[in-house]
């Protein structure tokens, strides 16, 4: 297999394990500071490049079975769909996975949803390396059996603890503290860190329901702390910045807000194209034209994630022939990553 | 289009047909592009000429106009699109040289390569290729007499074309100017 996916594997987990430590897993990693921490696409994103590291995926159920009630399942639902049907059945494991260790009836809805996928697929590894070594039901952890995935026992110690609120990372998570569980504070983290929008703009980026967010918005305009300036049809929100961190005790420097869920779709797209694909990406043309494809699809979800990614050069598909699809494709997801990580991370 | 874009579009014809619900197709390639892929001649041209589709009839080699399948043309798109190119990159224009005659053995001679199991292309030889540029020469002149001359032929090799297109049909008075042209004036007077 080709070198670039774990080239690109990397960076990605070195990014997830920063925003994991932030949110308060018990990691020796230095937290993530500078970009919202999303927690749920975080954890939506950690099913689907967890396959490749058991330690990221265990420290994230970790961290689930004490921090679950800060989890909006119905947001991982959404954010999950977009990842498709692999991620979901992970997904359904390891919450099962939580659920059960927490005895509790957590996120029924995700699981139930993520069932309507078992049918479809074979029994399987959950862990790429370890592809082969669970021939047998023997040693294999009852739970994600049940999900057609075989693993051995979660390595649980219950060590993780809760987000650090005063880290400029954790906004979304000190706001829902602050409103509480609805969707008046991911859109306030959301006007504070990546400046105003549509209703339908922000539901979007926040990966909510238009509705849901116009009438938070319309609320929050009726108090006085959002501005909205009318254009006839789609009316334009936004706040006082520094006044509203002064009243909610938010430090000067605020942190710069990514669509992460979109950001690591962009990557699980390319790295589990290679994987589930590897015959067509030895032959010179199929390569070619599955990166093309790709292009279309991952360019737009990177440029429109955050304002600092629209800056980027972008590859352009009508400007290249051939094997250049992939390079410049390639080459874009690099630096997407090294500004993401080297100038927004830490 | 130079020898490295053909050969590579070409492979990736291969590839493309591979994925594709797509019988195997076997064609005869003719035009400039046939000797830039053998090496006779170096330049650019706009596309690959398909004269024709050859296919096995009671163990004979059969010649025949082709027409591209669906899944035949969807490839060739393919190929386009990822290089950029225009759709035609493979084009079909010159299979009225079938209805004009081609020379007899024309596949025996042809250079057979193939782009995985579905992709067969035959380039004609130098032998026939100077037998149809010639009468090429006749009719359009320009870049086929450029052609002849890069391909320093031999008087042997035109006094065969020349009497091959005499037996086509075409006049004599134009194919002794257009061994003038490509250098064989010496020849053109003892034919005249």
């Amino acid at each position: 297999m080709e070198n670039w996916p774990s080239d690109l594997l990397e960076p990605v987990k070195e990014i997830m394990w920063s925003q994991w430590a932030a949110l308060g897993a018990n990691l020796t990693v230095e937290p993530a500071r500078k970009s919202v921490v999303d927690p749920e696409a975080l954890f939506v994103a950690t099913c689907g490049f967890g396959r490749n590291d058991a330690r990221l995926f265990d420290e994230a159920m970790d961290w689930l079975l004490e921090n679950n009630e800060r989890i909006k399942p119905w947001r991982l639902k959404r954010i999950a769909r977009t990842f498709g049907a692999d991620t979901q059945r992970v997904l359904g494991a390891a919450l099962d996975y939580v659920a059960d260790a927490a005895g509790k009836n957590l996120f029924p809805g995700v699981r139930e949803e993520a069932k309507q996928y078992l049918g479809e697929v074979q029994r399987e590894d959950l862990f790429y390396s370890e592809k082969g070594r669970h021939s047998e039901e023997k040693g294999v952890d009852p739970i994600f059996l049940k999900w057609n995935l075989l693993r051995g026992a979660p390595r649980i110690r219950e060590h993780s603890g809760t987000p650090n609120t005063g880290n400029p990372a954790n906004l979304m998570v000190k706001l829902r503290e602050f409103y509480g569980t609805g969707t008046r504070a991911d859109v306030m983290t959301y006007l504070l860190t990546a400046g105003g929008g549509s209703s339908n703009e922000i539901a979007v980026r926040l990966k909510y329901n238009q509705k849901g967010v116009y009438e938070a918005l319309e609320e929050m305009c009726a108090a006085g702390t959002v501005h909205k300036y009318s254009k006839a049809r789609n009316g334009y929100y936004w706040v006082e910045r520094d006044d509203m961190a002064k009243t909610l005790g938010l430090p000067v420097e605020l942190p710069v807000f990514f669509v992460w869920g979109d950001i690591y779709f962009a990557y699980y797209l390319l790295i589990s194209d290679c994987i589930m694909n590897v015959e067509s990406h030895q032959d010179d043309f199929l390569s070619a034209e599955r990166m093309r494809n790709l292009t279309v699809k991952i360019v737009p979800l990177l440029r429109n994630s955050g304002e600092p990614l629209s800056q980027l050069a972008m590859p352009d598909i009508k400007r290249q022939s051939g094997i250049e699809h992939k390079d410049k494709l390639l080459d874009y997801m690099k630096r997407v990553l090294h500004e993401l990580r080297d100038t927004y991370t830490l | 289009m130079d020898l490295s874009m053909a050969e590579t579009l070409l492979r990736g014809l291969g590839s493309a047909l591979e994925t594709e619900e797509a019988e195997h197709v076997d064609i005869l390639i003719c035009g400039s592009m046939a000797m830039i892929l053998q090496g006779v001649i170096s330049r650019r041209t706009r596309d690959i000429d398909g004269a024709a589709f050859i296919s096995t009839v009671n163990g004979e080699l059969v010649l025949s106009k082709p027409y591209p399948s669906p899944a035949f043309r969807r490839a060739i798109e393919r190929v386009g699109s990822v290089h950029n190119i225009q759709k035609h990159w493979l084009s079909f224009q010159s299979k009225t040289l079938l209805d004009d005659g081609l020379p007899d053995g024309i596949l025996e001679r042809a250079i057979t390569r193939d782009y995985g199991s579905k992709l067969t292309v035959r380039l004609i030889s130098r032998y026939d290729m100077i037998l149809l540029k010639m009468k090429a020469a006749v009719a359009r002149g320009g870049i086929d007499i450029e052609d002849l001359s890069a391909m320093n032929t031999t008087q042997e090799e035109v006094s065969v074309g020349f009497d091959w297109c005499l037996e086509q049909g075409y006049p004599k008075e134009s194919l002794l100017e257009v061994l003038e042209k490509i250098g064989h004036g010496e020849l053109a007077k003892r034919f005249a």
